[in-house]
């Protein structure tokens, strides 16, 4: 039985019922292959367990064949500074909470302070527990990232470089050159991220703002005229 | 028959060009979203949320139906042919469809799968019909008490769903709550939580939230912790199915729509639930001729099951939006927001006030699948280069397309700050696991769940004693408990059965 205990243990609850209901629908009509179901709840389990690491929210970061391994979640100590910074929010919530203006007429319904007390509240507690656990052993149930290589400092600098520049470019020099910086700046840093020898010629960035300036002229184009939202023209020829 | 008779004059609607063409785009954008490795449909529907302020609020649904119908189509060509799930929930169909690629049996995987999308979307979609009305019937005769206790059941449903952890899914929900306070308060118009900065005043835009979570926390992912990404495309070949694929296919995409149903009404154990629970189903109830195929050469079964369920599962995900406003998932959250800056709320008024939106939203679901199996079976060979577009040309376009989104909201350079510190809270979430589904339904239902609270206590007269005075709030309440609590009583349960099941393997010499 201990290979039972085992895969109850890591499969998640939720999913244990489920397999359980498949498991006894299946006993009903046909008793003799509840033995073969439960192996096949192992191979389930397995498939399970490959696909929980790919959670909706990890959505947009699914990688195959990265080149880099599978980093389990940061030490404790960092878990630990989390629950922290929760708590503080939470502090500071209550603090915003207590200056919002009630009114002693609608008090029958728990006035504007209810819900961001509420908030306050339970973040503080989910923070001391965050503490806890990240005391007690770190977090539980935690998923494992893939593809992760560690922190790359200079491509993170160049693609946040590219969105906040593009951003306060856009007032001056329109939609279209602002996106093209953007657009040049974070393709610099993305292929800097995936190969540190990535082009850094002139030839590059010239090609890359060119192309930053088409692309950035077909979304200005459909968000204008076939969207109809406006962005800002720039003090440029085409105004 | 009134339902037929509803659904036809939704046909009929849907039919004219305009709403045709809008449609139509929907299903292309969201085919190509699918399509390209990386990112969900929510997040186009994210970048186009502006599009809400220009264009007529049926077009704007359609378009935004279509797109998350178009994702699930797109998302199976990519995995199938490139083995890069463009979202969690179809990486199962890349366990049996990527193998089928590689034994020269791509075009049959491309098929069954595109078909099977279509069984599983049209049926859903004819559940939805049916379904709807009856729920929204019943919802009509819900008070703010129950209607509480239901989006506390959502709340509950995320959190212990979605993400491994029930407690970091809690703390992400109550950070959305805790957002969706900033800005003028729903029942008093007190302003609250803005810290004296006036362009808080209106609150966290939806939109901001959404693309910095789902566009730009990708990117910056990216380019913070991931490196080179080595795939190949597999050639299509025929995209013909034999009369033995055909044979082995239409159960399996019966099985997956009758799993995929009911969990996207209910998200119990996450979205990605019914593909994992229809593959286990495949695989057991294959014929031995073929139980071999499976994790070897690929089974055809293992593609249709997983991605009807997903079609169906992303269908039925409707019910609980139109029927009561509340969103189970990341695509009809950002949906839900898209419904908001029209001023509307969905909700059983909309079944039962004789109007007919709500018809031909269900109706353009029919053009939305035919048009997506049209897309993605004769012109599946359209989506190919797409295929081969680098990742970091991708990205950069994503960003740019963030920018121009966000930017186009308020034209301030504030929300493309707020989108940055936005983006890199989303990095922060992934690195420790924190689950973003929670985040955004609470950032979206607070603000409704909140005047529901509010209203249920003024009728109470003050007194938190009203939630447990009606049966149906009490077993609601009872269903939260469950949900939160049953994970991780379960897991207790099973650790204590392992650490007795070791000491008494201990014991016995082994």
């Amino acid at each position: 039985m201990l290979w039972m205990m085992q895969l109850i243990q890591q499969l998640d609850p939720t999913q244990y019922i489920v397999w359980r209901l498949l498991a006894a629908l299946k006993t009903l009509g046909q008793g003799a292959e509840t033995f073969v179901l439960l192996i096949l709840g192992e191979r389930f389990e397995r498939v399970i367990k490959k696909g929980r690491d790919m959670k909706e929210q990890n959505v947009a970061f699914t990688v195959q064949d990265a080149e880099g391994g599978r980093a389990p979640l940061p030490s404790t100590t960092w878990q630990n500074g989390v629950g922290w910074v929760v708590m503080l929010c939470a502090v500071l919530w209550a603090l915003g909470t207590v200056a919002i203006p009630d009114s002693p007429a609608l008090m029958q319904g728990g006035g504007a302070r209810l819900v961001p007390a509420l908030c306050a509240v339970v973040l503080f507690v989910c923070g001391v527990w965050l503490v806890w656990e990240a005391r007690h052993g770190g977090w539980r149930n935690a998923s494992t990232l893939s593809g992760y290589i560690g922190l790359q400092v200079t491509p993170w600098v160049w693609v946040s470089a590219g969105l906040l520049l593009g951003g306060c470019l856009m007032g001056i020099m329109g939609f279209v050159l602002a996106g093209a910086v953007c657009y040049a700046f974070a393709l610099h840093g993305l292929r800097l991220a995936v190969d540190a020898g990535a082009c850094n010629s002139m030839v590059c960035w010239v090609r890359d703002f060119v192309w930053g300036i088409g692309l950035a002229a077909l979304i200005f184009l459909l968000f204008t005229l076939v969207f109809g939202i406006a962005l800002p023209i720039g003090g440029l020829p085409w105004k | 028959m009134e339902v037929m008779y509803a659904m036809w004059q939704g046909l009929g609607a849907v039919a004219i060009p305009e709403n045709f063409l809008w449609a139509l785009a929907g299903s292309v954008l969201g085919t190509i979203l699918g399509v390209l490795p990386g990112f969900a449909p929510s997040a186009l529907i994210a970048v186009l949320l502006p599009l809400t302020f220009h264009i007529e609020l049926i077009q704007a649904m359609i378009l935004f139906m279509a797109m998350a119908c178009g994702g699930m189509y797109g998302g199976a060509t990519a995995l199938i042919l490139r083995n890069m799930p463009s979202d969690s929930v179809s990486v199962i169909t890349t366990m049996e469809g990527h193998r089928m690629a590689l034994n020269g049996r791509a075009g049959v995987a491309l098929a069954t799968a595109a078909i099977g999308a279509f069984v599983a979307g049209i049926s859903a979609t004819f559940l939805v019909a049916w379904i709807a009305p009856w729920v929204a019937q019943i919802a009509s005769g819900l008070g703010s008490a129950e209607i509480f206790m239901l989006m506390v059941m959502a709340f509950g449903a995320v959190c212990g769903s979605v993400g491994k952890s029930t407690l970091r899914g809690v703390t992400a929900l109550f950070v959305g709550i805790a957002w969706a306070c900033v800005g003028v308060e729903p029942v008093t118009g007190v302003e609250r939580l803005t810290a004296g900065v006036s362009w808080l005043s209106d609150g966290l835009d939806m939109t901001v939230v959404a693309v910095g979570l789902f566009v730009v926390a990708p990117v910056l992912h990216v380019a913070m912790y991931e490196g080179r990404v080595r795939s190949t495309v597999n050639t299509v070949g025929k995209v013909w199915m034999s009369r033995l694929d055909w044979k082995r296919s239409w159960r399996p995409w019966l099985r997956g729509t009758a799993i995929g149903a009911p969990l996207g009404c209910v998200p119990v154990g996450g979205v990605e639930m019914p593909s994992y629970v229809s593959y286990a189903t495949e695989r057991y109830m294959v014929r031995d001729a073929y139980r071999g195929e499976f994790g070897r050469e690929g089974a055809i079964e293992g593609v249709a099951g997983p991605e009807a369920a997903n079609t169906a599962r992303v269908t039925t995900a409707l019910i609980p939006l139109l029927t009561m406003g509340i969103p189970t998932s990341n695509a009809t959250a950002v949906m839900l927001s898209g419904l908001h800056n029209y001023g509307i709320t969905p909700g059983p008024q909309w079944f039962t006030s004789g109007s007919g939106f709500v018809w031909v939203l269900i109706a353009s679901l029919f053009f939305a699948n035919v048009i997506l199996l049209i897309l993605n079976l004769p012109l599946v060979r359209l989506w190919i280069p797409l295929l081969r577009i680098s990742r970091p040309q991708l990205f950069a376009l994503m960003m740019l397309l963030a920018m121009a989104g966000v930017y186009g909201i308020r034209q301030s350079m504030w929300d493309i700050g707020l989108l940055y510190v936005i983006g890199l809270a989303g990095v922060a979430m992934r690195r420790f696991d924190f689950p973003v589904t929670p985040l955004v339904v609470g950032l979206v239902l607070g603000p409704l769940a909140e005047i529901q609270l509010r209203q249920a206590l003024a009728v109470g007269g003050g007194s938190w004693m009203v939630f447990v005075q009606q049966p149906l709030t009490l077993g609601l309440m009872g269903m939260v408990l469950a949900l939160m609590l049953g994970p991780l009583a379960l897991r207790g349960w099973a650790n204590r059965r392992m650490a007795q099941a070791r000491a008494d393997t201990s014991e016995g010499g082994f």
